[in-house]
């Protein structure tokens, strides 16, 4: 995003609307956007905040396009064709089977709430499950299509540079290597310049119990009491308990 | 499109949150799925929600509401908030017996409804989880204002403009509920819970 300094009459309304914090008044009392914190999420323009109309678009090439298609909510992905995220997750869990007992999956969202991130530090985060061995979540992740190696983890080295929002790693594991996931997370938390949000998904049991969810807990992870909850409503239903076929 | 998850807050904060969304899948059951998510917005309509979108259009007050009914065309999934636990068995009752067909997922405290589920006949499919936030959390904003800003799961809702909002009511320039809208209007899927953040200013100020 560029504002036409011709244009701008340094109100200042712009600032405060930014979520990186990319905007600022510059000597010259016009405000300025910071190009290399700039993520092209778009509320600036959006918003419509500037009396004057100095706010605008630049054409976004590749790599830098990247910044909009995983920072504007309503820039499509388009590798997955989605908007968002790019992910469908486990909202739709009841329909495609997806995440089965016996099995975790996990979103992790690098840049989230609101920090923003290099893509070099989604590289990190992602090298640091592929030696641990998960399942990436392929079709319907951006994220994964950005990966020039998915045995490693390691990005495509055109996109290094790129700093957004947020972007999400998704896969998904046996139960069994859940410690062994976070207790990687746990240490490349602490070699990354951001913060990242984790999420974990469970196919409820039968008998009502989360059993991942209890694992975490005993091995003394904080679990929010306020989760995403897909109430198998979708048709037609997966047939989670035959053979893998749709019921 | 995780943007229903990781909001941060207190039980008892958190206690009038309940994000709801009805979507379809790509090569499952998106045939007609405009059609049905319109229903459901009918749905939802009669529940009083603190704010409802389109991703590709915006939200309530950003947007008429023709103007989502038509965006539904183009990404048949709504997004909305609900308030209380009356509407949230509502919604999923009638929806439950208009059997739309469209995955729904709901992000509240769990315990509240699991519990509106067993009344309505419903059971809890799949859960996802937040683990909280790692790595450098001092960069994050002071917790009060995360409570806002964890309301955009998209993050178009910035520190900045909450703090600014936040001091503009405490000066008397502007009531909690006008602020709440202001916040509200970058969150182009009407996940913001206005009127949770109302009730967080007006707390504040107590």
């Amino acid at each position: 995003m560029i504002i036409d300094r011709e244009c701008c009459i340094g109100c200042g309304q712009c600032l405060p609307y930014c979520p990186a914090g990319a905007i600022s008044l510059a000597e010259s009392d016009v405000a300025v956007i910071d190009f290399d914190r700039c993520v092209e999420c778009g509320v600036c323009l959006r918003m419509k905040v500037c009396p004057q109309g100095a706010i605008y678009q630049q054409e976004l090439a590749w790599p830098r396009v990247i910044r909009s298609h995983y920072s504007d909510p309503t820039a499509r992905h388009p590798e997955t064709g989605l908007m968002g995220r790019g992910t469908m997750e486990m909202k739709s869990n009841d329909v495609t089977g997806r995440y089965r007992s016996g099995e975790v999956g996990f979103g992790v969202e690098l840049g989230r709430p609101g920090v923003s991130t290099s893509m070099k530090d989604v590289e990190k985060v992602a090298m640091a499950l592929a030696a641990v061995g998960v399942e990436w979540e392929v079709k319907g992740n951006p994220t994964t299509y950005l990966m020039s190696d998915r045995n490693t983890g390691r990005l495509r080295e055109d996109i290094l540079e790129e700093r957004v929002l947020s972007a999400i790693i998704e896969f998904k594991a046996p139960s069994s290597k859940l410690g062994e996931i976070l207790e990687a997370l746990d240490r490349v938390s602490r070699d990354i310049d951001t913060v990242f949000s984790v999420s974990m998904i469970t196919k409820v049991e039968p008998d009502g119990s989360i059993p991942n969810v209890e694992k975490a807990q005993s091995m003394g992870y904080k679990v929010l009491p306020n989760p995403k909850i897909n109430v198998g409503l979708g048709r037609p239903l997966f047939d989670f308990t035959g053979n893998g076929g749709k019921s | 499109m995780t943007h229903s998850l990781h909001r941060q807050g207190t039980p008892d904060n958190l206690s009038c949150d309940f994000c709801v969304m009805c979507i379809p899948e790509l090569g499952y059951n998106h045939l007609h799925a405009n059609e049905k998510a319109r229903r459901f917005l009918e749905i939802v309509l009669k529940y009083n929600p603190a704010n409802y979108g389109v991703i590709t259009c915006g939200n309530m007050y950003t947007h008429s509401l023709e103007a989502i009914k038509e965006a539904l065309d183009q990404a048949p999934a709504l997004f909305c908030v609900l308030t209380s636990e009356a509407a949230l068995e509502g919604v999923l009752r009638e929806v439950k017996d208009q059997d739309l067909g469209l995955s729904v997922v709901v992000a509240a405290l769990y315990d509240m409804v699991a519990q509106i589920c067993r009344k309505v006949g419903l059971e809890p499919h799949t859960v996802n989880h937040s683990l909280g936030i790692w790595g450098r959390t001092d960069k994050l904003p002071p917790r009060d204002i995360l409570e806002f800003t964890t309301m955009c799961g998209h993050a178009q809702v910035s520190a900045n403009l909450v703090s600014d909002l936040i001091k503009q009511v405490s000066k008397g320039l502007l009531t909690p509920r006008e602020a709440a809208i202001r916040m509200a209007k970058p969150c182009v899927c009407g996940f913001f819970n206005t009127e949770r953040a109302e009730r967080l200013m007006q707390s504040r100020n107590s």
